[in-house]
């Protein structure tokens, strides 16, 4: 599984274009390499949610993804889905399936693989997130949480080389918030994929992501390694908010808000 | 930065890998044999419709012993008898069969393309479009140029229900498949043409209005082996699309964006599928009337009995519609003595039972 050299994901000149209006402006951003997570910050609006559908292939998008020296843009929807392995903001449903039938769905909706090879992969997958437990399970029998760990399944068994989570924690309780970020960051590296989410919980960010892109109005406003672009100047610029950033006792940093600049309108 | 990944893991890695593979042969086990359990499920269903069928044919106003049907039915052309048997019981009790597949296979693929449990040919206006095109060949006598007499009919009606269909996923991509939208502008879609309907029947003559009563009431009278090959021709050619096409339907049940990001080209396959719930459910449509309920239900049934993995659930929702459909060819004849109400004033009455029985039982 996953390759041997790292890879990157390149994003140039990227625009978007929902009819006349421009949603991202033209954005380029520095190499996203494997076996990192990289958190997307922004506020609401600000094209978050618009650039990672982008990257997935799902909305057209101007300028050039490349995923390992690879043009994404180049590729059919098949080709581009077995790399690009992209999670919706919303849970997947309670529909009537067992969770092991909706994993096999995923590996199978694409392409053509055997029915034991997906069951065989899919419990595999199943067991590496530690729901093996739930895979008999229906999905309409199971909390919102565990839902969106089989969604997380859903993408891994595809064995995609990048995975794009959109809003991945935002339905679910603190707990569930911090096994699924603990999942994604193992996998991220156990992997070797790109890994690109979008939080709104800023010290979620901080202390589970490697990387941050901040932006704000479908622009790049900083990205690097965590620690070193987030600033009180940056998320300023990004949020309109005054911030800190402390390190707690255990060496975690932590953002606490104290209040509002300027005024809104 | 000091971030640890937390492993919990406690016992050594030989229990370890004993625990996955005994888990592992479990879950496959259970998959094998869950796997089993619904083609047992269909196959009871078929041999529920079978013996629905032939309970449907032998029994009727004439009161034929099994002798005197076996003896008809060896010689098709030996008297009163052999008329009953060729021309009034086996076409209907075939076509009742065929027109449920047809609906309910109609009706499951709608609900998962539209995302709406509402969704089905007649609740969101596919038939009622479909029996007013229906209605401009048999009161207007609109003829198409080179097509012949007793393809007018499923034509005209065919047309409008594509038409119908299609407004519906115009409305439903518009509204980025806003639930509430399509089920209202659907259920317009059933008044606007049930208006159109009427207005025909208002302006019919008496022929033609006969006819016309026939649709909305939904009557097998009107089967003969012409509509019954035609109808079989129909499901033949588009239920093994249906079936090509269930693992993605079942991806797209997850979700749209989802099922994209799995690389199923969701457009083409909705396109696709709302092409081939237009064929079927003109077809029953166009030769037996308006019939409710069917399409509606079918699926709920199925989906209960057997999940929502769509290689066995629109079969399900297939058979589940034929053996309704038979089962209310049955009662039509049988309710009141003498009597052959039309089938689409007992289909809900026989489906009632079915969907408490199933659907409402929850939690179970």
């Amino acid at each position: 599984m996953g390759n041997c050299q790292t890879h990157q994901l390149e994003v140039e000149n990227f625009s978007v274009h929902y009819g006349r209006r421009q949603v991202l402006h033209d954005m380029t951003l520095a190499p996203m390499r494997a076996g990192r997570v990289t958190a997307l910050l922004g506020p609401n609006g600000s094209g978050k949610s618009t650039f990672m559908r982008g990257v997935a292939g799902l909305t057209r998008a101007e300028g050039c993804v490349r995923l390992a020296g690879q043009d994404l843009s180049k590729l059919g929807v098949g080709e581009r889905a077995r790399l690009a392995a992209y999670l919706p903001q919303s849970l997947p449903p309670a529909v009537h399936l067992q969770v092991i039938e909706a994993v096999m769905v995923a590996r199978r909706a694409g392409e053509a693989v055997s029915a034991e090879c997906a069951l065989r992969e899919s419990t595999d997958v199943l067991e590496e997130l530690g729901i093996g437990r739930l895979a008999l399970r229906y999905m309409d029998e199971l909390s919102g949480g565990q839902r969106q760990m089989v969604g997380l399944a859903q993408a891994l068994v595809r064995r995609p080389a990048m995975l794009l989570l959109d809003e991945p924690l935002s339905a679910l309780d603190l707990r569930y918030q911090f096994a699924v970020m603990d999942v994604v960051r193992r996998e991220t590296r156990k992997r070797d994929i790109v890994t690109l989410l979008v939080v709104h919980d800023l010290n979620i960010a901080l202390q589970r992501a490697h990387d941050v892109v901040y932006m704000r109005d479908g622009r790049l406003v900083a990205q690097g390694a965590v620690m070193a672009v987030t600033t009180p100047a940056v998320l300023g610029d990004v949020y309109g908010v005054q911030t800190r950033l402390e390190v707690c006792p255990r060496g975690l940093p932590h953002v606490l808000v104290d209040g509002i600049i300027g005024s809104d309108g | 930065m000091p971030i640890k990944e937390t492993e919990t893991r406690t016992d050594g890695p030989s229990d370890e890998m004993a625990r996955l593979a005994a888990r592992l042969t479990g879950i496959q086990a259970s998959y094998v044999k869950l796997t089993r359990h619904r083609v047992g499920v269909l196959c009871l269903m078929a041999g529920l419709i079978l013996f629905s069928i032939l309970l449907d044919f032998s029994l009727g106003p004439a009161g034929l012993g099994p002798a005197a049907l076996f003896h008809a039915l060896m010689h098709p052309s030996s008297g009163t008898n052999a008329v009953i048997v060729w021309h009034i019981r086996l076409p209907y009790a075939l076509m009742a069969a065929l027109v449920g597949v047809a609906l309910g296979i109609s009706g499951g693929e709608m609900q998962t393309v539209l995302d709406n449990p509402l969704a089905s040919p007649y609740t969101l206006g596919v038939s009622a479009a479909a029996a007013f095109g229906a209605s401009l060949a048999i009161v207007l006598h609109w003829h198409i140029p080179y097509v012949p007499e007793n393809w007018m009919v499923p034509l005209e009606a065919f047309v409008f229900a594509v038409g119908s269909a299609g407004l519906l996923e115009l409305v439903a991509r518009a509204r980025g498949h806003s639930t509430a939208m399509v089920v209202l502008f659907g259920i317009a879609l059933v008044f606007t043409f049930h208006a159109f309907v009427a207005l025909m029947q208002f302006i019919a003559d008496e022929d033609a209005l006969q006819d016309l009563v026939f649709w909305t009431m939904g009557s097998l009278t009107r089967a003969d082996w012409g509509k019954i090959s035609v109808m079989s021709l129909g499901c033949l050619l588009v239920l093994p699309f249906c079936f090509r096409a269930a693992p993605a339907l079942t991806a797209l049940r997850l979700g749209e964006d989802r099922a994209a990001s799995y690389g199923v080209d969701t457009k083409r396959l909705r396109m696709m599928s709302l092409l081939r719930i237009s064929v079927l459910s003109a077809l029953a449509v166009s030769f037996v009337g308006t019939i409710g309920f069917v399409g509606l239900v079918a699926p709920h049934i199925a989906r209960r009995l057997l999940g929502e993995d769509h290689r066995f659930y629109l079969p399900g929702a297939a058979l589940c519609g034929g053996l309704i459909m038979s089962l209310a060819s049955i009662a039509a004849k049988n309710i009141l003595p003498g009597v052959v109400i039309p089938v689409g004033i007992v289909t809900s009455l026989v489906g009632i039972p079915f969907f408490l029985a199933v659907v409402l039982r929850k939690g179970a």
